[in-house]
């Protein structure tokens, strides 16, 4: 009787202890609402955000500016015959160049990268619109700072997309309701306005900001943030065809004829940790990763230009791909770490020279040209004083000056000069203009 | 247990000179990159970085300490003969500490100047554990020929990880260790998973006639957008075995055949981390910031179900054949689907329900045992499979699928609905087509076991795959590097002069491969029991090996190959991918 006694209890014991076991799991099993444990939520950051956190959106944007501009770069100057890149991938001597009749492909990196690191940009400023708007965090003077920044930083990568693609979308702010993508001249109204409320909030943004900016030494206070976005206002209206616009804003921009040609906020990089190198150096005489200098650019350069020589250097053994060669390849940057120009003081120089020609002041444009001529060792310019003859000049010197940073595809297309471009290979063909990507349903 | 493997570089990679498959394709055969007599390499002329330098010189390993336990209580609550009643509680715990390291010397030919080496060093956590609670019930009804069984319970699951990857360059000349690389930097990403089911189920036995199942279960998840929702998931099925009926006659041809036919509906959650929208870590000129992560979340993410419904027999034949047969018919509902969002929103993807998928096919096995007698055993199984699948809604335009490719222009995945999901697509004439398909044809496995004189076990596995296309972008690599065998020929010369039309890369990727073969041999217990007495039961040594033959007309090393690993629908594009390894082992087994 004891026995089946101790064993009745035993019974129960296991099934008390079963029992609880599965009440403890049952009442302890609910599911808290789920956060993300490993990077900030955006809605976070659209209310009442901290200065901080405002200011982590500023260092975001000024990141993102350099995301893909190393693929921007090569893909259009690959495109304008000015460099080739030699690397593993064959689309940057097969596609670009129109090899056997290929076509430019919509879904391949050097459509959407470019126009994915733009709108990652833009995407950084219009969070930041957002964000400053609804927080009580910042002072009114402080707000106008950030927004004169952010419009400044839109407006200036929404023209790098109208280079590249000659067509952008505007209204991106909501995911979920984008407006259409517009063409160049009405794109580029839109940027301007957008330059002139900018420059209306930098003038109210008080003496200095509340944000750090890393590339931008000399030019980050409002009082003179606003001269760069006058220098951008400029850029705008030249592309537009404004040139008394384009001078008229120069005016109030860093633009010096006679001062350091260098001068201009820049896109910074660095060894340090969650930062990133500048994707445009290559290793000189490195075989594999390369950047090759369009023979012509060597050949049609003039005497004694001294750009030829401290932009790129002779390789020491020669290099060919896919039926290409040259024998200079790129000493733009010294480093992985040396900077790239954002707009620079020689850049304003030939914007005054091309406005100056719009505007009909053609000793101007002489002037400014010979300026450009003189800083890089060759005598002043000895051709006719004609609109024609000078806006040759200057879409040469472009070409030499701005090598290697964008913008010869975009000046060829806007003068109707792309079909002069060389023909390298048999059965190659020349494209101006990058395909909207396929993910934008267009 | 602890085990290690040494890795090497293959794979894709544009830049940077380590992958051997990059490298060989481009590097002229007759080029020396053998080191001198002072073990200096030279650098390759033809490409970033020499493969015997990247062999001898660089690192890649991986180690996994694991372990592993489970515990299970049973406990009788009832037991009064006609009905029993159980209680059973298992759990398990499974932790496992994955360690990665990787290294690059300084010297390397794309390093130098640039890099100046690279040490990446992961250390991966995952603690994964689960229990369970069930009550059994066991009775007996209709005079005892109606045997009962109905349980019912709860399910917990949790999976935690935490994977910190550190990484070094501009590394101290010899020096391997993180501390000595001067540019460092941390990425850590962390997750937990929770899941918590109730299920419940009757399973009846009539005669060994008729057996039926019907069941439930309900099932939550911190996955889900909502996770206090539950899901429910029926199911049934219904066996009838036709031979155990008094109508049945014993048949020296038939005797035994069994019906059957099931239905049941499951589950899947989306991955981690789809349904959150947030900003990722930035740096520049020494301040950190946020910059929005391209992911886009849906917050109100659902898992996608599927109603599969399949039918069936199995068959005796004579004495020694068996014969089994199913079709189905599987309808997923909600596919979670990664897509490419518009650039222009900031996003680059998101993963949401997207689409309705169906796969049907069916599987034929014949199971023979031909020889059945003292010296010689032999039995045979030949099985035969195929499927089928179609996207029935796509709530979107087609579009590529994020991953699984390398654009239209050079071939990938492509969602569109009426279309397979395995489909292969690329601009043909500027529109995006249908290529191929990677699914194949039909597959067939044989299997023979055959155990001779008593002593010896043989046994090997053939698996046949007919048709199904790959992506063959290794090519591609050795036409542009001008390397490729064939060029010279007219066949060679035209296909490298079509340019980047994704024609070019389809490839049939049929095989048959000799899977597994092995021979044992089991000492005659004789000679067991003279040598160890009665401690030892058993003793069985031999070898085996896996993949040890492959009959292809695929021109690549592997037809069956992957760029981006096994998941899902990545199967089937290569770009010098690693391939599948032959495998040799030798096995002692000793049983006490």
């Amino acid at each position: 009787m004891i026995a089946m006694k101790f064993i009745d209890i035993k019974r129960k014991m296991k099934s008390l202890i079963f029992i609880a076991a599965i009440g403890g799991v049952l009442t302890a099993c609910s599911f808290d609402e789920q956060v993300d444990p490993n990077r900030p939520s955006l809605e976070g950051v659209l209310t009442e955000a901290s200065i901080n956190q405002l200011n982590n959106l500023v260092v975001g944007i000024e990141s993102s500016m350099r995301n893909s501009l190393a693929i921007q770069t090569t893909a259009s100057g690959t495109m304008a015959r000015e460099l080739y890149l030699f690397d593993a991938d064959p689309r940057n001597t097969g596609d670009l160049l129109g090899a056997n009749g290929a076509t430019l492909d919509n879904n391949s990196f050097y459509s959407t990268a470019p126009w994915g690191g733009r709108y990652t940009a833009i995407k950084n400023a219009n969070i930041l619109l957002e964000s400053s708007a609804n927080t009580s965090a910042a002072t009114d003077a402080e707000k106008a700072g950030y927004r004169g920044f952010a419009k400044t930083a839109m407006a200036f990568e929404l023209i790098e997309v109208l280079k590249s693609y000659d067509r952008a979308r505007i209204d991106v702010a909501d995911p979920n309701n984008l407006g259409p993508i517009l063409d160049f001249g009405t794109a580029l109204a839109t940027v301007r306005a957008m330059l002139d409320e900018a420059q209306t909030d930098l003038n109210s943004a008080g003496g200095s900001f509340p944000f750090p900016l890393a590339g931008f030494a000399g030019f980050d206070t409002p009082s003179t943030f606003i001269q760069f976005n006058r220098a951008v206002a400029a850029v705008a209206a030249l592309y537009d065809g404004d040139g008394n616009g384009a001078l008229s804003a120069l005016g109030s921009s860093y633009f010096d004829m006679m001062g350091d040609l260098t001068v201009g906020p820049e896109h910074v990089y660095s060894l340090n940790s969650g930062d990133f190198t500048n994707g445009l150096f290559k290793i000189p005489d490195n075989n594999g990763d390369q950047i090759i200098v369009h023979d012509s650019w060597i050949a049609d350069a003039e005497a004694g230009d001294t750009r030829v020589t401290t932009k790129t250097s002779v390789r020491s053994n020669p290099t060919t791909q896919d039926g290409l060669s040259g024998t200079n390849q790129t000493a733009l940057y010294a480093s992985n770490i040396s900077p790239i120009d954002m707009l620079r003081n020689e850049e304003l120089v030939l914007v005054f020279a091309e406005a100056s020609i719009l505007a009909n002041n053609l000793q101007d444009a002489e002037d400014a040209l010979n300026v450009i001529r003189n800083s890089a060792g060759l005598p002043n310019y000895s051709g006719l004083q004609t609109a024609d003859d000078l806006t040759t000049e200057m879409l040469n010197q472009r070409r030499y000056s701005l090598w290697a940073e964008n913008h010869r595809m975009f000046d060829l297309r806007r003068y109707n000069l792309s079909s002069t471009l060389p023909i390298d290979r048999v059965g190659d063909q020349v494209f101006n203009v990058s395909p909207v990507p396929l993910s934008e349903n267009d | 247990m602890r085990s290690g493997s040494s890795r090497s570089f293959t794979g894709n990679e544009n830049e940077g000179g380590l992958s051997y498959g990059y490298t060989l394709a481009f590097t002229r055969p007759w080029i020396d990159l053998f080191p001198d007599d002072t073990g200096v390499y030279p650098d390759n002329p033809n490409y970033s970085g020499n493969p015997i330098f990247v062999r001898d010189e660089a690192t890649n390993e991986d180690t996994n300490s694991r372990f592993i336990q489970g515990a299970k209580f049973t406990t009788n609550l009832l037991d009064n003969g006609s009905d029993v009643v159980r209680l059973i509680f298992n759990g398990g715990i499974d932790f496992l500490a994955n360690e990665t390291y990787v290294y690059v010397p300084e010297t390397h030919q794309a390093q130098r100047g640039n890099q100046n080496g690279f040490i990446g060093v992961g250390k991966n956590n995952f603690t994964n554990y689960n229990y369970q609670g069930i009550a059994v019930w066991n009775t007996n009804a209709i005079d005892d020929d109606l045997a009962l069984t109905t349980q019912g319970g709860i399910s917990y699951l949790e999976q935690q990880t935490d994977l910190v990857f550190n990484q070094a360059t501009q590394l101290i000349p010899n020096q391997t260790s993180l501390s000595q690389g001067s540019a460092q930097s941390i990425t850590q990403t962390v997750s937990t998973v929770k899941e918590f089911g109730y299920f419940g189920q009757i399973e009846g036995n009539y005669k060994d006639q008729l057996i039926a199942t019907v069941g439930y279960r309900l099932d939550k998840s911190t996955l889900n957008g909502d996770p206090e929702k539950f899901y429910g998931f029926p199911k049934a099925s219904l066996a009838v075995n036709l031979h155990n009926f008094d109508f049945w006659e014993d048949g020296s041809f038939l005797n035994r055949f069994k019906i059957r036919a099931a239905y049941g509906e499951t589950g899947s959650s989306a991955a981690f981390g789809s349904a959150f929208t947030g900003l990722n870590q930035v740096s520049i000129g020494g301040s950190g910031g946020s910059s929005i992560n391209t992911l886009k979340g849906d917050p109100n993410v659902e898992p996608e179900t599927s109603q599969e419904f399949e039918i069936g027999f199995d068959a005796g034949i004579l004495d020694d054949v068996s014969v089994e047969f199913t079709y189905y018919n599987r309808d997923v509902s909600d596919l979670l689907l990664s897509r490419a969002l518009p650039a222009s929103t900031g996003f680059g993807s998101e993963t949401t329900n997207l689409a309705d998928l169906q796969n049907n096919g069916f599987e034929v096995g014949i199971n023979i045992d031909a020889f059945d007698r003292e010296n010689f055993k032999w039995n045979s199984n030949i099985a035969f499979w195929l499927n089928n699948s179609e996207i029935t809604r796509l709530d979107v335009p087609a579009f590529p699928q994020p991953g699984a490719g390398f654009g239209l222009g050079l071939g990938t995945f492509y969602i569109e609905e009426g279309k397979p999901v395995t489909q292969l697509a690329g601009n043909v004439n500027g529109v995006p087509t249908q290529i191929g398909d990677v699914e194949p044809d039909y597959q067939m496995s044989f299997l023979n076991s055959f155990t001779i004189a008593k002593q010896f076990d043989v046994n090997f596995l053939l698996h046949w795959k007919e048709g199904g296309n790959n992506i063959n972008l290794s090519k591609l690599l050795t036409d542009l590097g001008g390397t490729t065998p064939d060029l010279d020929t007219p066949e060679g010369m035209t296909r490298a002069g079509l340019g980047f039309v994704a024609e070019r890369f389809i490839e049939p990727a049929g095989y048959l491969r000799l899977r597994e073969a092995a021979v044992y041999y089991r000492l005659p217990q004789s000679a067991i029991t003279s040598a160890f007495g009665n401690s030892v039961s058993g003793v069985k040594f031999g070898v085996s090996g896996r993949n040890i033959f492959t009959i292809t007309d695929y021109s690549s090393y592997d037809p069956e190959t992957s760029t981006n690993g096994g998941a899902g629908l990545s199967s089937g594009i290569e770009v010098t991918p690693f391939p599948s390894t032959k495998q040799f082992y030798f096995h002692i087994n000793v049983n006490f």
